[in-house]
């Protein structure tokens, strides 16, 4: 039986055939299948990232200059209340060097902020990520975390030549260690799952018994600086319940996440700048 | 190289694209749609089995680089689809937009529902009920809405380079 004649009488032989030379296929050369198709059409989303930036750009003209003015002296305002805390972070950064030489203690992890535009957002129904507009020529490493004005966005989980792929605070395969505002006892963080039409969420688990909460009095949670990926006091949500778990030790709950989440333009990756220290 | 499989796979291309695109923008709400079963309706009806076999394996590969699942396997389910879709298709009816539309919505129903035996664990079982329901109506209601103009948009690029699906598949041999 010449191969045609088999193609045309044996299609599921031909079909097993294509499957175990696909399983056969040494890993290294899939992983260079993925990397190039990705690439490939990562210009596509890019262009379409770039093109909505130009609309806004275009949107953003048609404004009066009244309104410019109005944005400009809101700017103005914030700007002098950022300056004052610069100076206010600056201190506390001396104080807490000093202490740190006093004492003998390991210096905290020193991150750079690499601001990055939102290419694409993929809230699908089973994952949560966003393709972000830097990779590999920022130099951002793989695991490294992400945040914007309402706390933590996710974690870098993969980077390629000039995106990088994050998963999504929300999104289950992100745990983080949090810990409840003013306590420092810390518990479990998980994201999802994600009902439609409302806000992102997640879920707590291992809280100490004396911490409460309701949807009338959330508590608001922060990252704990354990696990070396966060930096401590981040915000990650609101815990709007608690209950016992089947233990009866701790407490599980759910968390609201913040609602902008799903709508964000802009995140900061922080780049660690000696990651050998975590 | 034989046309249509690269005109089909492009075609396939822009999709994921213009999926993507429409996920970024209902990711406010938060929804989303699925409109993978819209790759093989073509394939299935018209292409002989060897450049539709390859031409799904590729799209599923472009597909399978940008999504959290092992690389390689929504190309194989696509494969299996055109194959099962390739063995009997001599007993469906094939002419008109209906076994078009019909047939993208049974391959994006049974491709949706396989996603969770192709994610890890913790994602596979992450998705609330609700939400799975809400995005399946979703993306069946985008999928019929697109697949008669995604249909005569692959039909015509091929058209450009020289290929009549209909005349081919009224030869001897061929799907009609």
């Amino acid at each position: 039986m010449s191969p045609l004649q088999f193609i045309r009488q044996r299609p599921f032989a031909l079909l097993g055939v294509v499957g175990l030379l696909w399983l056969l296929t040494p890993v290294a050369l899939k992983r260079l299948a993925r990397v190039s198709l990705f690439e490939f059409g990562a210009p596509a989303d890019f262009a379409a990232s770039y093109a909505r930036d130009l609309q806004q750009y275009w949107s953003l003209r048609t404004r009066s200059t009244n309104e410019l003015l109005q944005t400009a002296r809101d700017l103005a305002n914030l700007n002098a209340g950022y300056e004052a805390r610069i100076q206010e972070n600056e201190a506390l950064r001396e104080e807490v060097r000093r202490l740190e030489e006093a004492l003998h203690l390991p210096s905290n992890p020193e991150y750079r902020t690499e601001i990055a535009r939102v290419v694409r957002r993929d809230f699908g129904t089973w994952s949560q990520r966003l393709v972000i507009r830097k990779g590999r020529n920022a130099g951002l490493p793989v695991g490294a975390p992400v945040i914007f004005s309402g706390g933590v966005v996710g974690r870098v989980a993969e980077v390629h030549a000039y995106t990088a792929i994050v998963d999504l605070v929300s999104s289950p395969t992100l745990r983080i260690a949090a810990v409840a505002d003013g306590d420092s006892r810390p518990f479990s963080f998980e994201g999802g799952p994600n009902p439609p039409f409302t806000q992102a969420r997640g879920s707590v688990e291992f809280v100490p018994l004396d911490v409460y909460a309701s949807p009338e009095s959330p508590k608001r949670i922060v990252t704990a600086g354990l696990g070396g990926v966060f930096p401590a006091g981040i915000v990650i949500g609101y815990i709007q319940n608690l209950e016992l778990d089947t233990g009866g030790l701790f407490k599980s709950g759910t968390v609201l996440l913040d609602p902008r989440l799903n709508e964000l333009h802009e995140v900061a990756v922080l780049v660690p700048l000696n990651p050998e220290q975590q | 190289m034989d046309p249509r499989w690269i005109v089909i796979v492009l075609a396939n291309a822009l999709l994921a694209f213009l999926g993507g695109q429409l996920n970024h923008h209902l990711a406010p709400l938060p929804v989303s749609v699925f409109l993978l079963g819209l790759c093989l309706p073509v394939a299935g009806l018209r292409l002989r089995l060897r450049p539709g076999l390859i031409a799904m394996f590729l799209s599923g590969l472009f597909v399978d680089a940008a999504r959290p699942v092992p690389f390689g396997s929504t190309a194989l389910l696509l494969a299996a689809l055109f194959t099962c879709w390739h063995a009997v298709r001599s007993r469906l009816p094939r002419d008109g937009a209906a076994p078009v539309v019909v047939g993208a919505l049974v391959a994006n129903l049974v491709l949706f529902l396989a996603q969770p035996l192709l994610l890890a664990a913790p994602l596979a079982g992450s998705a609330t009920w609700g939400r799975v329901a809400v995005d399946l109506l979703c993306s069946q209601l985008v999928a019929g809405l697109l697949a008669p103009w995604f249909f005569a948009l692959q039909e015509q690029a091929l058209l450009l380079r020289g290929v009549n699906l209909t005349e081919e598949a009224r030869e001897p041999g061929g799907a009609l």
